[in-house]
């Protein structure tokens, strides 16, 4: 450790030479709304290869020799704007760019445009536009950040309509999901058929898959950074949208002018309410809806220093009458301050808070009784960016959360057959130092190299078991409050580089490992709000993933057309499954229920993006597997992971036909995944039983699927403007395997039959949605 | 139960769902024997029965094991060979079960051998068997099927036993209606009411009880693995039927060895009566 710092340094004096040099530095802010861009650029035309882009706070810091220099701010969407400076003394300078008018006859600016895909160092990064994202057909015309995700290469959906996603082969839960710096434990609601991120809200979504900047660790697969809006700060909006089953309302404006500025966002389902006139008692008894609220301010305190406020809470409501009701739903809470220390030295400070829970509550008859479950974390995170000189970047901090896990509590209201439980409370503590370096040493090479060192440590009070490989209690001992059970550290190298090969066209590797120390048990096919998150234990090691990857990067024509090959290769040690049938809820002894293996999932993903123009759009396609070796699984041989899906192709298309209409287009298809059929069956104290030999040795059907939107855009005027969004989700009306069961045939008790159930076909929508401006 | 509820609630509500029969193509194994035995506390004979499976596409018709060579024995050294008594059944003649004692099950067919154990707990009476017609609506009970919603007159009986403690107590449950035996699985533990007063609904998903009909209750006290081979068959049957589909099945965790399916057990029994009205 001590000699990977004295590295850093060296190569950072090293690098310094003693020219006088001056900084510029900055924000780059959308003119019209003061919302800060993330990842905008800035390039000095003079030095060529010389640039730096903004980070999530819109902020940038670049050290150049005195002289005069024309900068070029720019961003994907916006107008550039260039700007001459004579640069004898450092520098603020802030840019204002305005968004591209969406003039269909306007003759594109050539020259240099975005070229992000060849010349950034980062790999195997994902970056949505929301614009883009309110164009793509959806499930109930809710637009939604997760579903397009899952559009891209290398991201899978859980099922049809769930917004669960695989990243590279890697298991729904190995995902960090972060809004505003604060974990989100369960990104869905309704059961995964919409996600927690209300897209009126959100600013910018960047998906890391696997690769990831050393900040970020905790999940072995990838990590989905979503910042929300900050709000207008020039002038009050209002804006909405009514949909068929949800409707949304977002206000947001200035709290001073320039200076600091709110927004608040809220969604409420209503499906519920049409169940009430149905006459089916069954139906008009449910309950069924979600809500959420979205918070947000910022104030600028002067000129180094901003602070900001966000909160997010959602709730999920579904329920029977008296007999049966559940709720669940996340509640996330940041407070930051961001601080200059110099104009080369960026810091943010985080107090974050996260909290998940359900509650269930059963009365049949005599029996009343009640669950509830909670993750709760308080996490201190410290961020520094040192812009040092062009050739050098340097990024160091920490983060320390603390977790606390109640795995389950049952309370009966009544003497009824169920009796109280109280699984004891889990509680850990978890850390990460990082440090890393981004090189530029010319032109056509960069490179970063960091490391973070990870460390968790679970804590007494409680009486703790060790079971033996096949499951069974061999140990206990108990241990009192703030004892430590068990501590593991692990470092997480992480490295990228680049090389440029000509102007448009770049071969970019990276290799990183990370820890995850969390784990969510769920061994039903599709997610449910109930899976259990248990931490690492003298049982659970903590998953280790190490991911190699390389890839060729080439834009075309102007960079209007950007083309990616990337393949991967991941190896992973401590992987978790199931033993059969295993009971994963309310049981004391759960890590019983576990085995232990390990996994490895490799992959080749090609992408082909239009970005500017009438037609932007995505082809993005993945060959890839995933595996795993387990031991008591298949007699301890290779396995496909349920979510090994060998084929993955998705197209999106958006088509500008004139300034009113657009229409856009998706087209999926993939392989289904691994499951377990029944390879027989046999008769048993009068039931008919299927017989099953391997796990996961045969394959849902596969999966296709069209949809198509269409948006109009109505009256638009300064103050006004309002659009219409219509689509029909699965046009093509093919049955899509969600589950297939094997009951007994109704008509024919001699047989039994394979019963596929498909959920959605030719789901249209329409959503009016409306902007006032004051 | 929770899964199949929201699961079944989200399904029937806001989503257009279709079923349809689909034919895959599934993997097939070679049949494997499948053993079907009780040893009670009660007088014999008792018989152990043995087929064998089918491939999936097959009719439920069970191929009966017919020259096989089926031993009993318990751990005080006493051994019988069973009496083949066709149609798969092979029946004991003097054995008499007793609790306390480890019997062990020995099968030779189809040139493979194949046995299991099972320790016999002692018995535990039924305090008392209720009928209760105000039941129905929703769910239709814990351990049985699911899905009814019919409004017709629907029976759920209680059974009642003092469970007698002195350690982990397992227990199933055997409805037979107008000498019909049910195939709904119903078990209990005392995991978490250790010597307390345990109650069993056995809530019929079908609606086949009416009045007049006579119901017997067998309560059989099992061990351990008996109690998770009945839990995981449970499970098994769910899986396949139901809607719910978990990424982990397989086989119920059986007692017999050489990849034999089913289960023999050794167990005491008693039962109640009652009429409906």
């Amino acid at each position: 450790m001590r000699n990977a710092a004295l590295f850093f340094c060296l190569v950072s004096t090293f690098l310094l030479s003693a020219q006088s040099k001056y900084t510029v530095s900055g924000y780059i802010k959308d003119s019209k709304t003061g919302e800060e861009l993330i990842g905008a650029t800035v390039r000095i035309n003079e030095l060529a290869g010389t640039g730096v882009s903004t980070n999530s706070y819109g902020f940038y810091s670049i050290t150049i020799p005195e002289g005069e220099y024309t900068l070029t701010a720019q961003f994907i969407g916006y107008d550039p704007k260039v700007t001459k400076i004579s640069l004898k003394q450092s520098t603020k300078m802030d840019f204002l760019l305005t968004e591209h008018s969406k003039d269909l006859n306007e003759v594109v600016v050539t020259g240099e445009r975005n070229d992000h895909n060849v010349s950034s160092t980062q790999m195997g990064v994902e970056k949505l536009n929301i614009e883009e994202i309110k164009a793509i057909p959806v499930l109930f015309g809710e637009q939604d950040v997760v579903k397009t995700l899952q559009l891209l290469p290398g991201v899978m959906n859980v099922g049809e309509g769930s917004t669960g996603f695989y990243v590279r082969g890697g298991g729904a839960d190995q995902n960090l999901i972060l809004l505003d710096e604060a974990t989100v434990y369960n990104a869905s609601h309704l059961l995964g058929f919409f996600s927690v991120f209300n897209s009126d809200a959100i600013k910018d979504v960047t998906l890391y898959k696997g690769n990831q900047p050393s900040e970020f660790g905790g999940r072995l697969s990838s990590v989905l950074d979503v910042k929300m809006k900050d709000g207008n700060d020039q002038n009050y909006i209002l804006s909405g949208g009514i949909g068929l089953i949800a409707s949304r309302l977002n206000f947001e404006g200035p709290i001073k002018k320039g200076k600091g500025s709110f927004l608040i966002s809220a969604r409420r389902t209503y499906a519920d309410a049409f169940l009430k006139l149905s006459r089916d008692s069954m139906l008009n008894q449910a309950k069924l809806y979600f809500y959420d609220i979205n918070v947000k301010a910022n104030y600028i305190l002067g000129d180094r220093d901003r602070v900001y406020l966000s909160g997010y809470f959602g709730k999920d409501v579904l329920g029977f009458g008296d007999t049966f009701g559940i709720n669940w739903g996340n509640a996330t809470g940041t407070v930051r301050w961001n601080h200059l220390f110099s104009d080369k030295l960026f810091s943010n400070t985080c107090l974050v808070f996260s909290n998940y829970d359900y509650d269930i509550n059963i009365s049949f008859g005599l029996d009343n009784f009640d669950i509830i479950s909670r993750i709760q974390d308080y996490s201190l995170k410290q961020d520094y960016q040192y812009y040092i000189n062009t050739k050098n970047k340097l990024k160091f901090g920490f983060i320390s959360t603390y977790h606390q896990i109640i795995p389950g509590v049952l309370t009966s209201a009544t003497d009824g057959a169920i009796s109280d439980r109280d699984l004891p409370n889990k509680y850990a503590l978890e850390n990460a130092v990082y440090i890393s370096h981004e090189v530029t040493p010319n032109e056509k090479f960069s490179f970063e190299y960091g490391l973070r060192l990870s460390s968790f440590t679970l804590f007494g009070p409680g009486e703790f078991y060790t079971y033996n490989t096949s499951g069974a209690k061999i140990d206990s001992a108990n241990y009192s409050s703030g004892q430590a059970v068990q501590t593991y550290v692990n470092p997480e190298p992480r490295v990228d580089a680049k090389y440029i090969l000509t102007p448009t066209s770049s071969i970019k590797a990276s290799y990183g490992r990370n820890a995850q120390y969390l784990h969510l048990l769920s061994n039903s096919t599709s997610g449910n709000p109930t899976d259990l998150w248990i931490p690492s234990s003298n049982n659970v090691k903590p998953g280790l993933c190490d991911q190699f990857s390389l890839g060729y990067f080439r834009n075309f024509k102007d960079n209007s057309y950007e083309f990616s090959v990337e393949t991967y290769y991941k190896d992973m040690q401590n992987m978790v499954d199931y033993r059969n049938y295993a009971q994963l809820t309310l049981n004391s002894y759960v890590e019983s229920q576990l085995e232990y293996g390990i996994g490895r999932a490799y992959g080749i993903e090609f992408t082909l993006k239009k970005k500017i123009g009438r037609f932007t759009g995505w082809i993005g396609y993945t060959l890839s597997k995933t595996e795993l070796q387990i031991n008591g699984i298949n007699n301890g041989s290779w396995y496909p992971a349920t979510q090994d899906r060998p084929n993955d192709l998705s197209v999106v298309g958006i088509y500008t036909l004139s300034k009113k209409w657009t229409v856009s287009s998706t087209f999926v298809y993939y392989t289904g995944n691994a499951v377990t059929f029944p390879t027989g069956k046999y008769e048993y104290a009068g039931n008919i039983v299927e017989v099953y030999s391997e796990r996961n040795e045969s394959r849902m059907p596969d999966y296709i699927r069209l949809d198509i939107g269409f948006t109009m855009q109505g009256k638009k005027t300064e103050k006004y403007e309002t659009s219409w969004n219509f689509s029909c989700y699965n046009v093509l009306g093919r049955e899509n395997a969600y589950t297939i069961t094997f009951p007994v045939n109704p008509n024919n008790v001699n047989e039994t039959e394979a019963l596929q159930t498909s959920l959605f076909r030719w789901v249209p929508s329409v959503t009016w949605n409306f902007k006032f401006t004051k | 139960m929770i899964k199949i509820a929201l699961i079944v609630l989200l399904s029937g509500i806001l989503i257009s769902s279709c079923q349809k029969v689909v034919t895959l193509n599934l993997a097939s194994t070679p049949p494997q024997l499948v053993v079907n035995g009780f040893v009670t506390d009660q007088p014999g004979p008792y018989t152990i029965n043995l087929t064998q499976s089918v491939a999936f596409y097959q009719d439920n018709v069970f191929p009966a094991v017919a020259n096989a060579k089926v031993v009993l024995n318990d751990n005080l050294g006493n051994s019988e060979t069973l009496i083949n008594a066709g149609n798969g059944n092979y029946n004991s003649s003097v054995l008499q079960g007793t609790p306390g004692r480890t019997y062990t099950l020995t099968i030779v067919a189809n040139g493979s051998t194949y046995s299991g154990s099972s320790t016999m707990p002692p018995g535990v009476p039924i305090q008392s068997l209720t009928i209760d017609s105000t039941g129905g609506g929703f769910g239709g009970g814990y351990g049985g099927g699911h899905g009814s919603s019919a409004p017709a007159k629907h029976y759920t009986l209680t059974v009642t036993l003092q469970d007698p403690g002195g350690g982990a107590n397992y227990y199933r449950f055997v409805e037979v209606v107008e000498g019909v035996t049910k195939n709904n699985i119903y078990i209990a533990s005392n995991a978490y009411q250790v010597g307390s007063q345990i109650s069993k609904k056995l809530s019929s998903s079908d609606t086949s009880i009416v009045a007049g009909d006579s119901v017997t209750v067998y309560l059989q006290t099992i061990d351990y693995g008996t109690y998770e081979y009945f839990n995981t068959l449970n499970q098994t049957i769910q899986n396949a039927s139901g809607f719910v589909q978990v990424s982990d099945p397989g086989n119920p965790a059986s007692n017999l060895s050489n990849n034999a399916l089913g289960y023999f057990s050794a167990c005491s029994v008693r039962k109640m009566s009652i009429l409906i009205k």
